[in-house]
């Protein structure tokens, strides 16, 4: 009992990184240092779709939401890599986070 | 304050036309007046039916139309011949009572005046407009086994879908052909065709759009299978080259229009059947077509921006068609033998992308794409 | 799931999956594709010759830094012998162009090329933000795009350079493909999809090296390699990004990543097929030639959607597919407006394509190439100048 509860209190810690011009909706900071439930509310790990959803409810501040998310998903344009990896190659928001992973969001569509 | 109608200045304009105040009458008068265009001689048309709003709204116009002339003496006889095809791959080709076939048969009922019949998808198999040795068919199962196998191996729900539409395409004219009919006209309006054309551009087959959308005379060709089976590998020989006329009789008529003329006839439109309510929402962007993509686009922008929609269709029908002498063995179009050559100079072979490797000469740049990638 | 090899070499990890073709590469054999590709494209297409004195149009963004180390690179690497150096332009924004000029002068040094950075106020007598002091935000991109065109040219003038090179990628090209259908602009259909604009005797070429590849690998190229980039938003760029062709482009590559490459390629077969191919209205109007803008929305100049219905509602309906057809039995006739095709196709030879602005003529204020007899920066600063008098303008 106790050590289901300790399983399910488990955190990881990740780095988030934003670049491209996605930091502006990230309080214009590049580098996130986050801790993360290692299991979402129902028992299944956490994905790379459960770190986009905490990022929208808990760390942009900025209200424009759909300059990152759209219709539910990553707004296509974003790049992201995981442990320098296409995310492509990794399942996309499928992929289960492990602890000391580095996810970076790259946006496609600032700048020349 | 009631708008009065723009256009006959009768006080109720009850619709907005290209963001003009139309009235009821006029609206009905706008749609048969342009529906009035070309009418080649003698008058036997196939028409497309999918059950959606702009086919149905084309079978409701052919069948008023009908009637019309058969009321008029002298008139040559009007007869057009409605069909649907049937995609559904669930059950075998011969099957009756089918949800299309309980569809079609309320149609009739509705539509007295034409004649509406229900042709399996699996009848594309024995059309000889496509050459069958250039795509991957399978060789075993029956005709529907055979199809269904086909669109699984394909890599793409836009492969799926893009093959679809040309199988549909082929197959009516095919009907048409074989039945000695004089032209094929498709329900497409403004909104389709301007789909259909940015579509037809993101699939590579931006040398195609101008064959592809415009009225008048299209180029089949034809293809003859290897009578010895021992031929089997081996592409089909090139055969005869005929002339037909292809038409989009609602090619001026916005998408929303088409839904308004059907509102001011409520037993047509409680035909068609409701808009599955999942495509409206995204479930995962990998999970739709290309074409389904455009359509999306194309509903946001229709409703402010109508110029725009009509403007990617007139545009694209300004291009030139250009004929060469060999024709696309899947999509029927005439290749572009200098485009390839050029993009091969530009991009550099790739000879591990199999797919454009592959048919070469014998499928266009868009078709390999889509069997291939 | 296990590591993916790298179908290239076999030996290490895959970190990128190319969207033209799905091949999955280690991070060494991705720089080395994308560099040879880039090597392929300027030497199938001719674009330089040895000697050649050559300016990169640099904004500090991903796709001109990208072109600049590429260049650099390749310069070294396949012994081009070209003389590169560094244009930028300061459009006169407060705050939005301070941080992107530190980045290519930072550029300057990492690539050890000569910079060379000219102003608005210097070219116009305005600055962006006296710009929009007179006409507000509406509409500004037009200008900034209109007046960054002849920039790179007339900068490009002062160093004696010929040959101005911009960081245009795939996305960009497919994306004015699909724009210049909406708006029905069928001769800069042709030209926007060609590799190289201008070039005749006086003018100055230009060309777009990284035409065939995509944002994606640009950006991941410029990840990989380090570089060292700037991006942000222009503060006057309106952010609506919804129904634009961008994000138009950006669904179709989720869909099917080879779409930017097939729209590229359906372009150019487009351009093949319009009838007045090469004979359509100046370049000044191409877009922005560098990508300067850090706007999604106004990547090339004038793809607002509501200002295209606006200008296409003031076309004589006549033109219109909406016209109240009236039947004329003949089954030939498609649409009222089909008679403006030639009667002689003009084929396109890859010679011919380049050399396509030369019946164009001059404009009567500024001498730059125009097919109005005043092009449209000098139209725009007339208009400017009737606002606000009391500013003269030099050149």
């Amino acid at each position: 009992m106790a050590s289901n509860t300790a399983e399910a209190m488990a955190q990881m810690s990740l780095v988030v990184e934003f670049s491209g011009g996605l930091e502006m909706l990230f309080s214009d900071i590049r580098r996130h240092a986050l801790t993360l439930p290692a299991k979402d509310k129902d028992g299944s790990p956490s994905t790379i779709a459960y770190l986009i959803h905490h990022l929208c409810e808990h760390v942009m501040k900025d209200t424009r939401r759909e300059l990152f998310v759209l219709d539910g998903h990553l707004r296509p344009g974003i790049l992201v890599l995981i442990n320098d990896a296409d995310w492509e190659l990794e399942g996309e928001e499928e992929y289960e986070l492990k602890s000391g992973d580095n996810i970076l969001f790259v946006s496609t569509l600032h700048g020349g | 304050m009631a708008a009065s109608c723009s256009r006959c200045k009768a006080p109720d304009a009850k619709f907005e036309l290209r963001n003009v105040a139309t009235c009821e009458r006029r609206f009905t008068v706008l749609q048969r007046e342009t529906r009035a265009s070309p009418k080649p001689e003698p008058r036997r048309y196939v028409a497309g039916l999918s059950f959606g709003p702009s086919s149905t709204a084309l079978t409701q116009i052919l069948d008023k139309t009908a009637r019309y002339q058969a009321s008029r003496k002298g008139s040559s006889p009007f007869e057009p011949l409605v069909v649907h095809i049937d995609t559904d791959l669930s059950h075998p080709a011969d099957a009756l009572d089918t949800p299309a076939q309980k569809l079609l048969a309320r149609y009739r009922e509705k539509f007295p005046n034409v004649s509406l019949e229900c042709v399996h998808l699996s009848r594309v198999l024995s059309v000889r407009t496509i050459d069958w040795t250039t795509i991957p068919i399978p060789a075993d199962g029956s005709d529907v086994e055979r199809l269904q196998q086909f669109f699984s191996s394909l890599p793409s729900v836009t492969s799926r879908a893009d093959s679809l539409r040309l199988f549909i395409r082929h197959l009516l004219l095919h009907v048409a052909m074989e039945r000695s009919y004089s032209a094929l006209l498709f329900g497409h309006s403004t909104t389709a065709l301007a789909s259909l054309t940015l579509s037809e551009v993101a699939n590579g087959r931006g040398f195609a759009v101008p064959w592809q959308i415009s009225d008048g005379l299209f180029a089949v060709c034809t293809y003859h299978r290897a009578a010895d089976p021992a031929g089997a590998g081996e592409s089909s020989q090139e055969g005869s080259k005929i002339q037909f006329p292809i038409y989009y009789p609602l090619r001026e008529i916005l998408k929303n229009e088409i839904v308004t003329y059907l509102s001011t006839m409520p037993s047509v439109q409680d035909l068609i059947p409701p808009v599955d309510k999942t495509s409206s929402s995204v479930v995962s962007h990998k999970d739709q077509s290309i074409e389904e993509v455009m359509a999306r686009y194309f509903d946001g922008v229709e409703g402010p921006y109508a110029g725009i929609v009509t403007n990617v269709v007139r545009t694209a029908g300004k291009l030139d068609r250009l004929e060469t002498s060999q024709y696309c063995r899947l999509c029927g179009i005439t290749l572009d033998d200098e485009g390839d050559s050029t993009w091969a100079g530009e991009l550099g072979d790739d000879p591990a992308d199999g797919s454009l490797t592959l048919n070469k000469g014998k499928l266009c740049y868009g078709c390999k794409r889509s069997m291939g990638g | 799931m296990p590591p993916i090899t790298c179908v290239r070499c076999q030996a290490n990890k895959a970190v990128v999956k190319r969207p033209k073709n799905h091949h999955k590469l280690c991070r060494d054999c991705f720089i080395a594709v994308f560099e040879d590709e880039v090597h392929h494209t300027i030497v199938s297409s001719k674009l330089f010759y040895p000697g050649e004195k050559v300016a990169i149009g640099a904004s500090g963004g991903k796709d001109s830094t990208v072109l600049a180390s590429v260049l650099k690179t390749l310069n070294e690497r396949h012994n081009y012998k070209l003389d590169l150096v560094l244009l930028s332009i300061d459009e006169g924004i407060k705050g939005y162009r301070d941080d992107s000029l530190e980045t290519v002068k930072r550029n300057a040094l990492q690539y050890d090329m000569p910079l060379k950075i000219v102003g608005y106020d210097e070219l116009y007598g305005w600055t962006m933000d006296q710009v929009v002091e007179t006409i507000g935000k509406k509409g500004n991109c037009t200008y900034c795009g209109v007046f960054r065109r002849q920039a790179l040219d007339r900068g490009a003038k002062t160093l004696e350079i010929k040959h101005v090179v911009t960081g245009h990628n795939a996305d960009d090209v497919a994306e004015t493909v699909l724009m210049n259908l909406l708006r029905g602009d069928l001769p800069r259909l042709s030209r926007s999809t060609s590799i190289v604009t201008g070039g005749s005797l006086n003018d100055v070429k230009r060309s777009k090296p990284l035409k065939y590849a995509y944002e994606k690998e640009i950006v991941l190229y410029a990840h990989h390699k380090k570089l060292d980039y700037f991006s942000t938003e222009c503060i006057y760029s309106p952010e609506a990004f919804r129904g634009t062709a961008r994000s138009l482009i950006k669904n179709l590559e989720k869909v099917r990543p080879s779409a930017i490459l097939d729209i590229v390629r359906s372009g150019e077969d487009m351009a093949r097929l319009t009838p007045d191919k090469g004979q359509g209205a100046c370049a000044c109007d191409e877009g922005e030639g560098m990508g300067g803008c850090g706007s999604a929305d106004a990547k090339s100049s004038g793809n607002d959607l509501a200002q295209m219905e606006a200008s296409l509602k003031k076309q004589p309906a006549v033109n219109g597919l909406e016209t109240e057809i009236t039947s004329n039995g003949a089954p030939e006739v498609i649409d009222s407006d089909d008679v403006v095709k030639l009667p002689v196709r003009q084929r396109r030879t890859k010679e011919s394509g380049p050399v396509q602005l030369q019946t164009l003529g001059k404009c009567v204020k500024c001498g730059y190439m125009s097919s109005q007899a005043m092009c449209q920066a000098c139209t725009l600063l007339e208009g400017l100048n009737k606002n606000r008098p009391e500013i003269s303008i030099e050149g």
